[in-house]
């Protein structure tokens, strides 16, 4: 199998440095998890102790609306920092962006199965199901099985260079199913999901707004601390696998 | 629904998601752990042998 490090092309001197910026990530990634934490928290307690109680059939599960709504939107927001990446791991052959892709992707789809399962628990106490086949439920249901198609295709492929174009282009198609799932709610509004933000704005109480926008943050800067953490994951690899070669 | 219901199911929400991630945290800094490790002791074996010839 090839060598990563021979798909960027670094040099063999560079291995403490590619150490050095590795742990560089995981230094930062901290302060990012910690700032993501105290966000999420404020978060829970503006959406429980400020916002209002829904006075429609959802009553208080729509407190479940200022964590399930972020990390769904988090998970897309994964998907397309691995779109981008795909995009330019196919102009440039650089292996940091095969990288990137790979980790947004493992992400996107570990933020996807939380919106999965916080879903089907919102749908049993609003709907009384736990599941339906409206829009938006499908739409996301067929996102995770793509994005999870996606490993499966990365171990299928065993040289390196063919692996990540593969798998970039797999990104870049997977990731066309994203928008549809994002406004599945407005091209299909028969589904049992309410459209919340329209073109005269979000529907809700502006106490509602904030706490769901400090919890937006918040799960947002989650991710970002999660995505250095890999990526220094992913490097402490190539790190090794190199090592190894050298010590034969 | 009764609010003594819609509780659980509130907790159970929040409940998975900050155990999924505290989880997730767990395990990434004990796999950047293990692999410094043993990126370190490389490394020393690296030296130890160029020191020797």
């Amino acid at each position: 199998m090839e060598s990563s490090r021979s798909l960027t092309g670094a040099p063999a001197a560079s291995a403490a440095a590619t150490r050095a910026s590795g742990l560089a990530r995981v230094a930062s990634a901290p302060l990012l998890l910690a700032a993501a934490g105290a966000c999420l928290a404020l978060g829970v307690l503006l959406g429980f102790l400020w916002a209002p109680t829904d006075a429609s059939t959802m009553g208080f599960s729509q407190k479940i609306f200022y964590f399930h709504v972020p990390v769904a939107e988090t998970a897309l927001l994964a998907f397309g920092v691995a779109f981008v990446a795909s995009v330019l791991y196919l102009r440039t052959s650089n292996a940091k962006y095969d990288r990137l892709g790979m980790v947004s992707v493992r992400l996107g789809l570990l933020f996807s199965v939380l919106v999965m399962i916080t879903g089907m628990i919102w749908g049993k106490a609003a709907w009384g199901v736990w599941w339906a086949w409206e829009p938006r439920l499908t739409t996301f249901l067929v996102v995770c099985l793509l994005y999870a198609g996606y490993f499966v295709l990365r171990s299928s492929v065993e040289e390196e260079g063919r692996r990540a174009t593969f798998a970039a282009l797999f990104a870049i198609i997977a990731f066309v199913d994203v928008p549809i799932t994002f406004l599945a709610t407005r091209l299909m509004p028969a589904g049992l999901h309410p459209v919340v933000f329209t073109s005269s704005g979000a529907q809700m109480d502006h106490r509602d707004l904030i706490a769901f926008l400090v919890s937006m943050l918040g799960m947002s800067l989650l991710f970002v601390g999660l995505l250095r953490v890999e990526l220094a994951v992913e490097r402490l690899r190539d790190e090794l696998y190199y090592l190894k070669n050298r010590l034969g | 629904m009764p609010l003594s219901e819609a509780v659980k199911y509130v907790a159970a929400a929040y409940s998975i998601i900050w155990v999924a991630t505290v989880i997730y945290m767990i395990a990434a800094a004990r796999r950047v752990t293990a692999l410094e490790r043993e990126v370190r002791l490389l490394n020393e074996t690296l030296d130890k042998r160029e020191g020797s010839r």
